[in-house]
């Protein structure tokens, strides 16, 4: 357990932000691999066995906390209105962070990911956010290449959208 | 024009995987649309959430691999508690390791009886039974002939009878 707890912890940490929401994820993900360790054929690493059974655990359980009433972006904190107005300054793609503004960042990310639906979320953070290879994505879902790159292509809309209403809001724009 | 718009390659794959000429030509757009400004500005913070949000990181608690076996022992102890008050499933093999000596005797007294049987139960039939077998089958026709004999006896009784009445009272009348 000590040798894949860093793995299983990378793929809750994903899915879930609270540590306690993590932990419990991760607690599932062993305790459904103990039970089901005969199903391991040995044809790959176990390793990436218990990578595909931490991500088929965590989407179920994402999805089982999505039956609540679906979440809505409302009035942001100050420091997260202000990331989003730093943000505009600089556009270009890759720019270095400061540890405060990656957390308020990951914050921020949250909040949009949880308007969106678990599928969405896990394309997004999968593909996007970890920029893991289709293939790789497909191996872990167990879905086909094709439904990973449809639901990224429908995700990333569904996000910048959301994204979109927020820059308005930030830039007293929308009325 | 509409097809110049640039949507759709910002959506088709992750920013970070776009060339430098897809740049060049999102910039000479958004330059001039500002629809398509503000959906590449939308898409470009989204990117820097995704990636912020990806490398969070979460380490273990000290006490998660204790927590862990406990819930493992726990879940053993289920599992084994349902196993053994869950009734056996009927199956059709159980039943048959059961019962396999008992079914198959049983068939062997059947197929032992049935050929002796055949062998030394087969009926003698002497020639002239036919005949008698014919009589015995004209008796029944005749015995049933006999209802009709007694009728008829039974008309000339009330024939007679009928006759008898019928002297007696002209006798009276005359």
């Amino acid at each position: 357990m000590r040798r894949y707890s860093p793995r299983v912890f990378q793929v809750a940490g994903r899915f879930f932000r609270q540590r306690s929401d993590v932990e419990d994820a991760a607690q599932e993900v062993f305790l459904r691999a103990y039970t089901r360790l005969a199903d391991y054929e040995g044809r790959g690493s176990l390793e990436g066995w218990l990578t595909r059974v931490a991500t088929t655990t965590c989407l179920n359980l994402l999805r089982d906390s999505k039956r609540r009433p679906e979440a809505t972006l409302t009035d942001l904190p100050e420091e997260e209105g202000d990331w989003l107005e730093n943000q505009l300054a600089d556009l270009s793609i890759e720019r270095h962070l400061t540890k405060e503004s990656s957390l308020v960042a990951a914050d921020l990310a949250d909040r949009v990911l949880a308007t969106l639906s678990p599928d969405d979320r896990l394309a997004l953070i999968l593909l996007d956010g970890a920029e893991i290879p289709i293939r790789e994505v497909a191996e872990m879902t167990g879905w086909s290449e094709s439904k990973v790159k449809t639901q990224a292509f429908r995700a990333r809309r569904r996000m910048r959208e959301a994204v979109e209403k927020l820059l308005r809001r930030a830039n007293g724009k929308e009325k | 024009m509409k097809d110049d718009h640039i949507i759709k390659l910002i959506e088709e794959r992750p920013l970070s995987k776009l060339s430098a000429t897809e740049i060049e030509r999102i910039n000479a757009h958004t330059a001039q649309c500002a629809e398509c400004l503000l959906g590449f500005e939308a898409a470009i913070v989204s990117h820097r959430l995704l990636k912020e949000r990806a490398s969070a990181t979460v380490e273990p608690s000290p006490f998660f691999r204790t927590r862990v076996m406990a819930a493992v022992r726990e879940r053993g102890r289920q599992g084994g508690r349902e196993r053994s008050s869950a009734p056996e499933p009927f199956g059709f093999w159980k039943m048959w390791q059961a019962a396999r000596f008992l079914i198959a005797s049983m068939a062997a007294v059947v197929v032992t009886l049935t050929l002796l049987t055949l062998l030394t139960g087969r009926p003698q039939t002497p020639s002239g039974d036919h005949n008698s077998a014919s009589s015995s089958s004209v008796d029944l026709v005749f015995e049933d002939d006999s209802p009709a004999i007694d009728e008829l006896n039974y008309i000339q009784v009330f024939t007679n009878l009928y006759d008898q009445e019928a002297e007696g009272a002209d006798g009276n009348q005359q």
